[in-house]
């Protein structure tokens, strides 16, 4: 190893953060290189140098007094705290949910109501289309089927028994029934033309 | 206590280079393994009681932390005034928060967590209201001394590691916030990179970095004590 990839370690080394490999090898180059090994004496210095920087014990009396101040403070400042916050069941303590439906729980309580009443709104809208749309389609199909047993009839009577000089009637029949609507002229009319018919 | 296993680790330019030890927080981990489970239980049910608001749990805590929030607060912001209001704050701001604490485990590097994050606030606070000098005031840290100043005799020898701890004290002041944050939890308080990763909830990278810079900070600011 060169030098540089060698100091590139030497924190590392001092910290005692290498593994076996590598310490070793760094070890070796140590033996062999002088530059290297005073850059580590100073690294080892510089901590010895930090380390002589030592806070005295301000003693036994002090503790003593420190902590009566302390003790002064907590009725105020921690043990009211302290009660009037209940403390959280164990087993939910560390749910997500759990917080989150604590810090949330008036608006999550105006949401669910509000997707119920829609919910229901909607259900009611339905089933009242529903039964509108039941009822016109029997109104239709009634009507489908006069309509078709009008269009037989006059297909009868167009195809068989009627002759040809009495088509206008036939015709006539048909215009009379669109224009009154309803009451139909045109069975008693086309029978009355073959009453006639059959006395000629 | 905490107990200090393998850590996994991942090497920056993405090489995964095993495992390495953390090194050990405090003298608990010489101890035998039974003896450690018993603290962990104990510690565990501590906390649990104080979370129930027992006040007897609430004492045993700070007589437990005490003196590592003072410390770390103290090396923080440099003089015992401020780290006595960090310390106080701290305590309180941690029973009154204890409640909220999931993991009874992570509690250590939480109090840790308090106490930066108010270490950082004080000293901002200072420096806006401008009511203490920071930079220069050679009383800033008289509070502190050398670790190896009492058995020192020689009033000459006295005043160099008077200057020398002066040069230390203002060389750690000079750094950003984080990065004397990270090399104190590191160097001075012996944490591993990944709980200070934890504590100043960063990535372990940004702590290497952190830690990188900052000690190439303090080799330039401090390098006429590092020769020979």
């Amino acid at each position: 190893m060169y030098c540089s990839e060698i100091r590139d370690h030497l924190q590392d080394y001092i910290d005692n953060d290498l593994p076996y490999s590598i310490k070793q090898m760094i070890d070796e180059h140590l033996l062999e290189c002088l530059d290297c090994h005073e850059e580590v004496e100073r690294y080892r210095k510089l901590n010895a140098l930090l380390q002589l920087r030592s806070v005295p014990d301000p003693g036994p009396k002090y503790w003593r007094a420190t902590w009566k101040k302390i003790q002064q403070q907590m009725p105020a400042r921690v043990l009211l705290l302290s009660a009037s916050i209940r403390p959280e069941p164990a087993a939910s303590r560390n749910r997500f949910w759990h917080h989150m439906m604590k810090a949330f729980r008036p608006a999550a309580a105006i949401a669910a109501a509000a997707v119920l009443l829609l919910l229901a709104v909607l259900v009611g809208s339905y089933h009242f289309y529903l039964s509108q749309r039941a009822g016109f389609v029997a109104e239709r199909t009634v009507e489908y089927e006069l309509y078709m047993d009008d269009q037989n009839a006059q297909a009868e009577l167009t195809s068989s028994a009627v002759p040809s000089d009495w088509q206008p009637d036939i015709t006539f029949a048909a215009i009379s029934k669109a224009a009154i609507g309803g009451i139909d002229p045109v069975s008693k009319g086309v029978g009355l033309s073959q009453v006639e018919a059959v006395g000629r | 206590m905490i107990k200090h296993s393998e850590m996994p680790y991942v090497y920056l330019k993405g090489m995964s280079l095993g495992k390495a030890k953390i090194l050990p927080l405090d003298e608990s981990s010489s101890r035998p393994r039974e003896e450690q489970a018993i603290d962990q239980v104990s510690y565990e049910q501590i906390i649990k009681s104080a979370q129930e608001g027992d006040e007897k749990a609430y004492k045993e805590i700070y007589d437990r932390y005490c003196r590592v929030v003072y410390t770390l607060a103290f090396q923080m912001v440099g003089n015992h005034t401020d780290a006595d209001e960090i310390v106080q704050e701290t305590f309180i701001r941690a029973f009154r928060n204890l409640r909220g604490l999931r993991n009874s485990r992570s509690f250590v590097s939480w109090l840790y967590q308090i106490t930066i994050n108010l270490s950082i606030d004080h000293r901002k606070l200072r420096m806006r209201r401008r009511a203490l000098p920071i930079d220069d005031s050679p009383e800033m840290f008289a509070f502190f001394e050398l670790a190896t100043s009492r058995s020192v005799k020689d009033p000459g020898q006295v005043l160099e590691n008077q200057e020398l701890l002066e040069q230390i004290n203002r060389a750690i002041e000079e750094l950003p916030a984080q990065q004397r944050a990270v090399i104190l939890l590191h160097e001075v308080e012996g944490l591993s990179k990944k709980m200070i990763s934890e504590i100043l909830q960063c990535s372990l990278v940004t702590v290497r970095t952190n830690l990188h810079h900052a000690r190439k900070k303090l080799r330039k600011t401090l390098s006429r004590y590092l020769k020979g």
